[in-house]
């Protein structure tokens, strides 16, 4: 009787993973209303604003143990194809280890904050912002995108992408008027002009069990010294924040709180 | 060691838990669906403190159809819920649903419960996803 037992816990956890990152259910009624809500009280903020672009970041993961609030950034952009306000940016596929491209509208995007409707919105300086248009409707910044996906991906990896390197990418892309991009000049930039990536510890027994279970998770993609000492150099959204500030390229940041919806 | 061979799969269970917390930009996608929509009658209908009677249900493949009269049945909406929704009011037909009016559109209540939102109009123009470009 272990060993079906073992099997038995096994297959739980694949379910629970399963769950985490790719859920069929519809939300809650009352989840749905409180996203949709916080979506049109983002939209009033942009709306108030000329801005033709702006950085959006949601709450989709706990990250409050690393000292973060924001795990989760896209851009969103006014008057595209799709909508009035269309955020595009980079989804993990249902935690594998690939990665897609995404236009979503506001309702949606606020529908898959997970741990809490809290939201930011950074707006750009006019050069940044006019750049990043261009960026984005030329969908140069497509060709930034690198799908084999890696949730804790080194800001300079090769063979990675997570959601925040794709932006940060995209953003320094868009300083250099960069026609036809590239992702290791884009990385060297942000570097260059004064990105520093977030160090997270993570505790060996979490990095040794997430490298043998989790699809979307590579320890290797950092140097030797990081993987010994658990100190891994991420992309943010804070990081992304800081290096924009202090470059001088953020016009206007608000933060939206939404007392009400924990975790659901 | 009675219970040496579970630990790998304990081990797992535990494992996954924390490579989610240690998520720096974790991002899939939910399957994110308005749970009704008007798809026929007069949405005038579903207005804040309304009280309505859930007159049938009808079952689709994935989707399902609930069909909703006013206090004098002689005006109907009808809304297209999820399956799971329709299956769960599939005994309630002739119960009264209650219309609470949000920021975004009306949750529908049966009961004390929440059972499907609609979306404003203004609001159901922010509803879109697909792949980029």
């Amino acid at each position: 009787m272990r060993i079906p037992l073992a099997f038995l816990l096994l297959a739980v956890a694949s379910f629970v993973q399963a769950g985490q990152d790719c859920r069929s259910e519809v939300l809650a009624p009352d989840r749905q209303a409180e996203a949709a809500a916080q979506a049109l009280a983002v939209i009033d903020r942009l709306a108030a604003d000329d801005a033709p672009v702006a950085l959006v970041a949601r709450v989709g993961t706990d990250l409050s143990a690393h000292g973060l609030r924001y795990s989760h950034v896209g851009f969103v952009l006014r008057d595209a194809e799709d909508g009035p306000w269309t955020v595009i940016h980079l989804l993990n596929t249902c935690g594998t280890d690939a990665s897609g491209l995404y236009a979503d509208g506001l309702v949606d995007y606020y529908a898959d904050a997970r741990v809490s409707l809290d939201t930011a919105i950074v707006w750009l300086d006019d050069e940044l912002a006019a750049a990043l248009v261009q960026t984005l409707q030329r969908h140069a910044a497509a060709r930034l995108h690198e799908p084999n996906y890696n949730v804790i991906a080194h800001p300079h990896s090769r063979r990675f992408q997570n959601s925040t390197a794709w932006v940060l990418a995209s953003l320094a892309s868009a300083m250099q008027h960069d026609a036809l991009p590239d992702r290791v000049a884009a990385q060297d930039w942000a570097e260059a002009s004064g990105h520093r990536p977030t160090r997270l510890h993570i505790a060996y027994t979490k990095r040794i069990a997430g490298g043998l279970f989790s699809a979307n998770a590579h320890f290797t993609d950092h140097p030797l010294a990081a993987r010994l000492s658990g100190e891994y150099e991420v992309v943010t959204v804070d990081s992304i924040f800081d290096w924009l500030a202090r470059g001088g390229h953020v016009r206007r940041r608000e933060d939206l709180r939404r007392p009400g919806l924990a975790t659901r | 060691m009675r219970y040496r061979r579970w630990f790998p799969a304990i081990f797992g269970v535990l494992a996954l838990g924390a490579v989610q917390a240690a998520d720096p930009s974790a991002a899939s996608r939910s399957s994110v669906q308005a749970s009704a929509q008007i798809i026929d009658g007069s949405a005038v209908l579903i207005g804040a403190g309304s009280e309505l009677t859930l007159a049938a249900v009808e079952l689709a493949g994935e989707s399902a159809h609930l069909l909703l009269k006013g206090a004098h049945g002689s005006v109907t909406v009808s809304l297209r819920v999820s399956a799971a929704t329709a299956r769960m009011l599939a005994a309630s037909v002739g119960a009264v649903i209650e219309t609470v009016a949000t920021g975004a559109g009306h949750v529908l209540i049966l009961g004390g419960e929440s059972i499907a939102f609609l979306l404003n109009p203004g609001a159901a123009i922010h509803r879109h996803h697909r792949h980029w470009p």
